[in-house]
């Protein structure tokens, strides 16, 4: 029992801050000037695109290692889709058994998907319902990943512009009754892979908000100390104080819970590891929104500023939270899942 | 980073949870007193475990002690005595030659139960304004003044208490440990009956307390520091132990609306869930605290962070019995059980350091906050 990163992952998380703004943004106006091909190119050449890529049926790095690298690029407010296009997409089809050279293109930045998932963001659609849903990941794409009944399909687009809330990744919703050319890809998920899946997407997205929460928690207490009111420094207000050491605790507890819902990933069952990262993606989902508004808080008038980049967190955080379930989606499915455990 | 067993954790944890099954088939575990249960868990191998060879322990990583609050909890088996830990190894740290030999093993094998007089009426958080005084008159020390939150004081044998000893020193640097019997005449334990209406702890009067002069641990003023380097060992693997209790407590929660079929409504399912969260988030945080320990890096904000976490995974449980009860708790439909179990969860955000006090020392101290 030793819960800390190896040296090994200290190094990948040193690997993903270095690729700095190759990856990532730090204030709005960097959205409009940034490539998304150089920065898919970056993570490639880095080999992060094909962490989940079996070898010999062993993923290439473990849950630990993807979560380290989300949570970097969440901190970093990274555009590229690496979570749905890229590690997400590929475990998707290392569990239906897809055939090797749709992988290795994703691996090797070829290739990036997107995901369709529900309408109300819940898990991946289910295409013989007709009910749409809504495309995340896959922003240069002509295609994506969802489900027929249990057999995953590849979706072909294009799919229209993408928007909504979150400014570093944009959703595309796919209209009810939308005809969708689907082919399907490897075998039909058993349930267990089903939930070996929702497990690591779970973890992924909590590791991303729990990356930002904690970027914006760390710039704003920065900022504290330097910006004067009444002649002092605000960081000397108790106020504030008390404010920002609730969103630091929250954001250590979400990297600890977020940190055994990775391990769970290879080392559990998988009824275990649905349990760790549902109650990791409860703990993102309660307390994301405040601490991103707390934030917004502390920065004052400037904060409420499009061109500053607390809202770009915010809106970050509150797509995260959405993303396969909020808190109380979890809730009801860990009560069962509690009593399936035992 | 892994949260499993090493091999020689999962025989360490094969061989404990083995010798748990059959101590509760022979002797009814959970029934032994406190002392029994601290003596048994001794004579096992148990207690100190995780001391220093030098100290006259095993030198096991406190790992260990997460496994044995574990187990120990699933057991159901009462709780590990944390007394040894972190007063044992203070006396080990800070005594004469002649403390240790007297206090030690008793303090290991549990002959001496141990109570602690730090609070008082007017100091709680702000634990350095107390006033109970020492004053030396010849060869004894005479003790007067009252403490408060003095857990476990109708039951102990000695208590490591803070007093003033040097009345015009500065507030931090007037404080001396002494080691008291609680035999001695002027001390009166009064139990304190706390809002959930049981008595958890005591408040306890010093008038006219004459002990020995050399019953002072450290040396005079020199107390402040002793204290703190004390708390440091309350926290961490005693958080487990809060853990354990907590997940027992959820348990019954969970049984109580399984049994009545509160469980049917989602409002209910939903608050037993979100407790089981605020609780798994402590534990784990408990873990890879102390897996930090055990790779060397300094604790730095993990005291405010863990105590801050504690008070809301206790009182996440306290709100779930209420929610999942409503109506039937405020009625007393259940013989006021569960308003009992929230009123218990209240002083978790209070002792030990309030949430308010946690607040500013992880801002101040470990975020660079400046005080004002």
């Amino acid at each position: 029992m030793l819960a800390v990163p190896t040296p090994e992952q200290e190094l990948l998380a040193d690997t993903v801050r270095s690729l700095g703004a190759a990856v990532g943004v730090r204030n709005p106006q960097d959205l409009d000037a940034f490539q998304h091909e150089k920065a898919w190119a970056a993570l490639a050449g880095t080999g992060l695109l094909g962490l989940r890529v079996r070898d010999d049926g062993q993923p290439e790095a473990s849950g630990v290692d993807v979560m380290i690298v989300a949570q970097g690029l969440g901190a970093q407010l990274s555009p590229a889709p690496f979570l749905a296009s890229a590690a997400l997409a590929i475990e998707l089809l290392e569990l239906a058994g897809a055939d090797r050279p749709l992988i290795d293109a994703i691996a090797a930045g070829d290739a990036q998907p997107g995901l369709l998932l529900d309408r109300g963001l819940t898990g991946l659609a289910d295409i013989t319902a007709g009910d749409g849903g809504v495309l995340i990941g896959g922003v240069h794409s002509d295609h994506a990943l969802a489900l027929r009944g249990n057999q995953v399909v590849r979706v072909q687009g294009p799919f229209g512009p993408g928007g909504g809330a979150d400014l570093t990744s944009r959703t595309t919703r796919i209209a009810p009754g939308t005809e969708l050319s689907a082919t399907g890809v490897g075998e039909p998920l058993t349930p267990e892979a089903v939930r070996r899946w929702t497990a690591l997407a779970l973890t992924l997205v909590s590791a991303d908000c729990a990356g930002a929460m904690r970027a914006a928690v760390d710039g704003v207490i920065e900022y504290s100390k330097q910006r004067i009111a009444y002649g002092v420094p605000i960081a000397s207000f108790q106020a504030l104080q008390h404010l920002i050491a609730d969103a630091f605790t929250a954001c250590e507890a979400a990297v600890t819970t977020t940190s055994y819902a990775a391990w769970a990933i290879d080392a559990a069952e998988p009824v275990e590891a649905l349990l760790a990262a549902r109650t990791a993606k409860a703990w993102v989902g309660a307390v994301a929104r405040n601490v991103v508004e707390t934030v917004m808080q502390i920065y004052g008038g400037i904060g409420q500023t499009w061109e500053h980049i607390s809202h770009v967190y915010a809106r970050r955080a509150l797509l995260d939270v959405a993303l396969f379930g909020d808190e109380n989606y979890q809730l009801d499915q860990i009560f069962d899942l509690r009593r399936e455990v035992g | 980073m892994d949260f499993l067993d090493s091999p020689e954790e999962a025989e360490y944890r094969a061989g404990l949870r083995a010798w748990l099954e059959r101590l509760t088939a022979e002797h009814d575990g959970p029934g032994m007193s406190t002392r029994d249960w601290h003596r048994t868990l001794y004579d096992a191998g148990y207690i100190g475990q995780t001391w220093t060879v030098e100290e006259g322990g095993k030198g096991l990583p406190p790992t260990y002690d997460v496994i044995l609050t574990q187990e120990v909890a699933r057991a159901d088996a009462p709780s590990v005595p944390a007394n040894p830990n972190y007063l044992g190894r203070t006396i080990f740290k800070f005594g004469t030659e002649e403390q240790k030999a007297k206090f030690l093993e008793p303090t290991l094998n549990g002959d001496i139960q141990w109570c602690q007089g730090f609070s008082e009426p007017g100091a709680g958080s702000d634990l350095a304004s107390m006033r109970t005084r020492a004053e030396l008159v010849g060869d004894e020390w005479v003790i007067n003044g009252q403490k408060l939150w003095t857990s476990a004081a109708h039951e102990s044998d000695w208590c490591f208490l803070l007093a003033r000893s040097e009345p015009d020193a500065p507030r931090h640097k007037g404080i001396s440990v002494f080691l008291v019997d609680m035999k001695t005449p002027g001390v009166t334990v009064r139990p304190i009956r706390t809002t959930d209406g049981h008595e958890h702890t005591c408040e306890t009067f010093w008038d006219d307390v004459r002990i020995p002069a050399g019953n002072i641990l450290g040396r005079r003023g020199g107390g402040w520091p002793i204290a703190m380097w004390a708390l440091q060992f309350e926290r961490g693997p005693a958080d487990l132990g809060i853990v354990a209790g907590l997940l027992k407590g959820l348990h019954k929660l969970d049984a109580y609306a399984r049994e009545h079929e509160l469980d049917a409504s989602a409002d209910v399912r939903r608050a037993i869930a979100k407790a089981y969260v605020d609780i798994r988030v402590l534990d784990l945080n408990s873990v890879r605290q102390l897996s930090n320990r055990v790779a060397g890096h300094a604790p730095g904000s993990d005291g405010p962070v863990a105590k801050l976490l504690w008070a809301i995974g206790a009182q996440s449980l306290g709100h779930a019995w209420l929610d999942a009860l409503g109506p039937l708790a405020l009625t007393g439909a259940d013989d006021g059980h569960a308003v009992s179990e929230y009123f218990y969860s209240r002083p978790s955000s209070v002792y030990g350091g309030s949430a308010q006090i946690q607040r500013n020392l992880l801002a101040q101290r470990f975020l660079g906050m400046p005080r004002t």
